[in-house]
């Protein structure tokens, strides 16, 4: 059995923009190990959001392939693929995404419910990730009646009840101030542990990118690694040249053009 | 337990999303309160008229001992009773057939003797019981004399049964399919307006089958909700429907239920292609449509802003911007309102077919001494093609007409005049039928509207066919088109040779047909016909008066006719007969003009060309015999004045060897088909289309315009008051209604002809009657224009208002609070 939990091989993901074509993610390959904590970093637009969503199975990629626990999931179908998801991942987005007419706890229930999961099999999870996260009082109450970090702590809570193996997520402290942001990281950070997942990480914050085990750096669609295991830092330009370097070099023919 | 657990779930889920956000299920709770209610009218409509219709039957036909009865044989001797009394004892009593239940005794008019009426009732499969009743005994009863042989409905109420079920089935379907396209349209514009909550669904492990769970049980609790005041309302209007009629009602408890099965199968159709839809795109697509939905669709849009006049130039713009969306709007409410012009039409020309005179009775004329040549046997073989040869009565009856109207075709085309066949084969037409003299006689007949005869040849039997100017024939109308001699011709062989006369065409302006022209003409100009233009109910003619027919008759040798007959014998595809007959044997073509057009006759798959008796014999080889003839009374007619026309006839049958009556029960029948109220019931469904029109007009914009609230804010937040935002509203307004009230008036006259040329197809296909000819209902269609104008224009108004209603933050003043935000603060 391959040692990695997530393979990701030559993803292109492309999108009609009128009379052009606008490519997102551009031939990106990623290798993730069971319980990584992994970064991805880089500027607005540059494609790393669009990678999340090729790697959660929330889209599906132009050319490539995304392998998760042995199952390629781009060739699985919409329904397999949905079902997938609901056993093996978790996401948590940036707006938090929460059903507005549904509570707080209905909320955290959602994948539950969605795949048909009998209750003993999730109450101890539900009564570790309430008291963990510390939304025990908010429960009853709607989205609309909850502040930021509170909405964010439940959608954490969401991603989690099914266990997942992977954890994705898309710039979950984006929206909250710094003091609700460091908590809430604090909080995914201790849950993971407690729960022994492998998390894939979507941030613009560098303070945050540092507690992970390795940081990809996304430019024009391309991914770069930007500091491993070990702990080696490439500097900036290293990875800035090598950006330069790919852009300048003569391009090959594209995959899908024959 | 999982299941019930899972169940349990979706239903708390279900109610809590109605609850939440009922405002956007409103419009389901309407529309599956419209559909029960149609649905639940049909059903209590076909149960009451099915117990109706057999009261009716019962009281009608029963025996004097009490019992049902499917056949009364009237003016029978004491043999002839005696007979059949002896018929009945020889019965083996598992093979029985029939049962003799009685007599009525009464003395002839002469006094003379007496007279029996005898009621006769059939066992088991009662149709072939019937059948088999004539085989074996028509001839022994008939040789002791003439009598009355009247059947009953009951004979034929098992098959009517059987009817009125496909009828039942064919209407159900019709309502569930558009029913289940109207619940679909509206899930599909609120699962498009919602998706969002799908796409978060989806990312967390829904799969179609989750999804769909989720949502029909949303449509289910609306289904449920709306069911008993839907049975309740359509109960009590049929109850007042019934009660006008003077009929008995009964609540269909059947009925009901059935009601709320079949908008359950009707919300799972509809609820599946939705559902099916959003499943297979990827949740981000669901999720980034919301992100993005209150915003100006793109930038190069919000750019070109700058150079367009505001609102004006913005308006038109975003009409265009959405087309789309426009197109799909505009698509789906108008086919509502155009269907309900379709149905109305319908329903007025099935309303016409109910009001148009019904012949009371048949009479058939035969000679009764006629004895068939031994050595004729073709005579017998062709004897199914004979349309003439209905022989209704005694045995002796229909072997005399068949073979009077079955001459041995190659024969009869060869030379039909030949004396030596006329000795051996023919008899003397002249000596029977509907004469001009037993027509004064029923000239007599009290209370009389019309006596209408028919002289008929189909073209195929004669080798025949018409020729005519390809541009004559419509879309459809079949055929043969080949060029000669650099002239387009239509070839058609589905044409049936009719004699005219002057009594004819007083019957034709009896039964009110369309006539165009003179049929006069046609009895005073040598050369001139009358042609229909219709068959499988649909016009398939575009005639003009003076326009010319050619008559196909085939020339030396007739072998080659025969030949064609033999080897085409087994082929049903009349063009492709007509081809072959037209690539092998030789015709000669006579001309003649079209001097009168017939519409609305009821036809089936042929039309006719009537001649005068001259013309008729000439391109037949026949005179014109009436063999039948149809009575009609005049309109208005007592129950007293019909028994009296009864008791005329059943005199003249005893005067008359060689005429026999049969009561077509028309009273009865007309009653039971009024009671079955079809008319009414595509009136309601029409309606219930034109308020489903509505309500997506009215759904689809209120959400559209509820997410572009972004974009409205935008304008005021850069500068523009609130006046230009109304009229941005009120431009997008008149577009709509323009647009929508245009293209319904161009679109709805031609879709209601196909819609009645489709229907009328396939009645006339399954045995049915049809008005070929189509009139657009002008009312309706304004209604239609007028509906689309006023949906167009309000259903884009009315959120401007409750936009204006609920206020923007940006055209509130200082320390003003919207009533959302005060009942947030509450």
């Amino acid at each position: 059995m391959s040692k990695y939990i997530l393979e990701a091989v030559d993803l292109i993901r492309q999108y009609k923009q009128y009379d052009s074509v606008v490519t997102a993610v551009n031939h990106v390959s990623l290798k993730v190990e069971d319980g990584e904590f992994l970064a991805i970093m880089g500027t607005s637009g540059s494609g790393k959001s669009t990678l999340l969503n090729l790697l959660a199975g929330l889209d599906r990629p132009n050319f490539g392939s995304v392998t998760i626990r042995g199952t390629d999931i781009t060739k699985l179908s919409p329904d397999k693929l949905s079902r997938f998801r609901g056993e093996f991942t978790g996401v948590v987005f940036q707006k938090h995404n929460l059903v507005p007419q549904l509570t707080a706890l209905e909320n955290i229930l959602v994948p539950t419910i969605m795949c048909n999961k009998p209750d003993h099999q999730f109450q101890e999870t539900l009564k570790k990730l309430i008291l963990s996260l510390k939304i025990g009082n908010r429960l009853g109450h709607l989205p609309s009646e909850l502040s930021g970090g509170q909405q964010q702590r439940v959608a954490i809570a969401r991603a989690l009840i099914n266990r997942p193996q992977v954890l994705f997520a898309d710039e979950p402290t984006g929206n909250l101030d710094r003091k609700n942001a460091d908590e809430v990281l604090e909080l995914l950070l201790e849950t993971r542990k407690m729960l022994g997942m492998t998390m894939i990480m979507v941030t613009h914050d560098m303070a945050i990118a540092d507690k992970a085990d390795k940081i990809y750096m996304m430019d024009d669609g391309k991914l770069y690694l930007y500091k491993d295991k070990q702990g080696y830092y490439k500097n900036t330009y290293e990875v800035q040249l090598q950006a330069e370097q790919e852009k300048n070099a003569p391009k090959a023919r594209e995959p899908w053009q024959g | 337990m999982k299941l019930l657990d899972s169940a349990k779930r979706d239903i708390k889920l279900s109610l809590k999303t109605i609850r939440f956000e009922f405002p956007r299920f409103l419009c389901f709770f309407v529309v599956l309160f419209l559909l029960q209610g149609l649905f639940c009218s049909i059903l209590t409509l076909y149960f009451n008229n099915d117990r109706t219709q057999l009261d009716y039957m019962e009281s009608e036909y029963r025996a004097p001992n009490g019992e049902l009865y499917h056949l009364k044989l009237l003016g029978c001797t004491e043999t002839q009773r005696a007979i059949l009394h002896n018929f009945d004892m020889d019965q083996e009593e598992e093979k029985k057939i029939f049962t003799l239940l009685g007599a009525d005794i009464t003395q002839t008019a002469d006094g003379s003797r007496r007279q029996f009426d005898l009621y006769i009732r059939f066992e088991g499969d009662v149709e072939e019981s019937y059948q088999t009743f004539r085989a074996r005994y028509s001839y022994a009863l008939s040789e002791q004399g003439p009598y009355i042989e009247g059947t009953t409905l009951l004979l034929s109420y098992e098959l009517e049964q059987v009817a009125n079920r496909a009828v039942l089935i064919l209407q159900l379907t019709l309502v569930v399919v558009l029913g289940a396209l109207a619940v679909w349209v509206l899930h599909s514009i609120m699962t498009n307006h919602y998706k969002f909550t799908y796409g978060v669904y989806m990312s967390f492990g829904a799969n179609f089958l989750r999804l769909f769970r989720t949502s029909v049980w949303e449509m289910v609790w609306a289904a449920l909700f709306t069911w008993l005041p839907a049975v309740s309302v359509s109960n009590l209007i049929c109850w007042l429907l019934f009660r006008n009629s003077g009929l008995g009602f009964a609540v269909s408890i059947g009925g009901c239920l059935l009601t709320l099965l079949i908008s359950l199968l009707t919300v799972c159709i509809s609820v599946f292609a939705s559902i099916r839809s959003v499943s297979r795109k990827p949740p981000v697509k669901h999720l980034i449509a919301d992100d993005n939905s209150n915003l100006i669709r793109s930038p190069r849009h919000s750019a070109s802003l700058a150079g367009s006049t505001f609102p004006g130039g913005v308006g038109r713009l975003s009409f265009l911007r959405f087309r789309k969306y426009v197109l799909r709007l505009l698509g789906t409410a108008l086919s509502f309102a155009m269907l309900f012009v379709g149905l109305i039409t319908l329903s007025t020309c099935y309303q016409r077919m109910l009001d148009a005179p019904r012949p009371l009775y048949q009479v058939d004329f035969a000679v009764p001494t006629y004895t068939p040549p031994s050595t004729d046997e073709e005579s017998d073989s062709e004897a199914g093609e004979n349309t003439e040869a209905e022989g209704t009565d005694a045995e002796t009856d229909t072997e005399t007409s068949s073979d009077a109207e079955t001459p041995d075709g190659s024969d009869a085309t060869s030379d039909p005049g030949s004396d030596t066949e006329e000795e051996t084969v023919f008899i003397d037409y002249a000596s029977y039928g509907y004469t001009n003299e037993i027509s004064k006689v029923f000239a007599e007949m009290p209370h009389l509207g019309t006596v209408l005869k028919e002289s008929v040849h189909p073209a195929r039997a004669l080798h025949s066919h018409i020729r005519f100017d390809e541009a004559a024939a419509k879309i459809g109308a079949g055929g043969v088109s080949l060029s000669r001699d650099g002239v387009d011709w239509r070839y058609q062989m589905n044409v049936d040779y009719q004699s005219l006369d002057s009594e004819i065409i007083r019957s034709f302006e009896f039964l009110g047909y369309g006539i165009e022209g003179s049929l006069e003409s046609v009895l005073t100009e040598p050369g001139t016909v009358a042609v229909t233009d219709s068959f499988m109910g649909s016009v398939q003619f575009d005639w003009e008066i003076g326009d010319v027919i050619y008559v196909a008759k085939v020339a030396e040798p007739l072998s080659a006719a025969h030949t064609v007959e033999q080897s085409m014998m087994y082929v049903t595809d009349e063009d492709q007969i007509l081809l072959a007959y037209l690539k092998q044997c030789n015709y000669e073509y006579t001309a003649y003009t079209i001097g009168a057009i017939i519409s609305d006759m009821p036809t089936e798959d042929s039309w006719s060309v009537f001649f005068n008796a001259e013309e008729y014999e000439a391109v037949t080889g026949y005179e014109p015999v009436y063999e039948s003839v149809k009575i009609y009374a005049k309109a208005e007619i007592t129950e007293e004045e019909e028994a009296q026309m009864y008791e005329w006839l059943r005199k003249a049958e005893l005067v008359y060897d060689n005429l026999s009556v049969t009561d077509l029960h028309t009273r009865l029948s007309k009653q039971i088909d009024e009671n079955k109220n079809y008319s009414g019931v595509f009136t309601l469904f029409a309606v219930v289309l034109l308020l489903i029109c509505a309500i997506v007009w009215l759904i689809s914009q209120i959400l559209f315009y509820i997410k572009r609230r972004g974009e409205f804010e935008l304008y005021l937040a850069i500068g523009a008051p609130l006046s230009s935002i109304r009229k941005l509203f009120l431009q997008d307004a008149l577009l709509y209604a323009g647009f929508g009230a245009g293209v319904f008036a161009l679109l709805a006259p031609p879709v209601s002809w196909l819609i009645h040329r489709a229907i009328g197809y396939v009645t006339i296909l399954i045995g049915g009657d049809m008005l070929a000819s189509f009139q657009l209902p002008i009312v309706p269609y304004l209604i239609g224009i007028a509906m689309c104008a006023l949906c167009g224009f309000v259903s884009t108004m009315l959120p401007y208002l409750t936009y204006k209603k609920q206020g923007s933050p940006l055209h509130r003043g200082p320390g003003e609070t919207s009533r959302q935000e005060e009942t947030v603060n509450e």
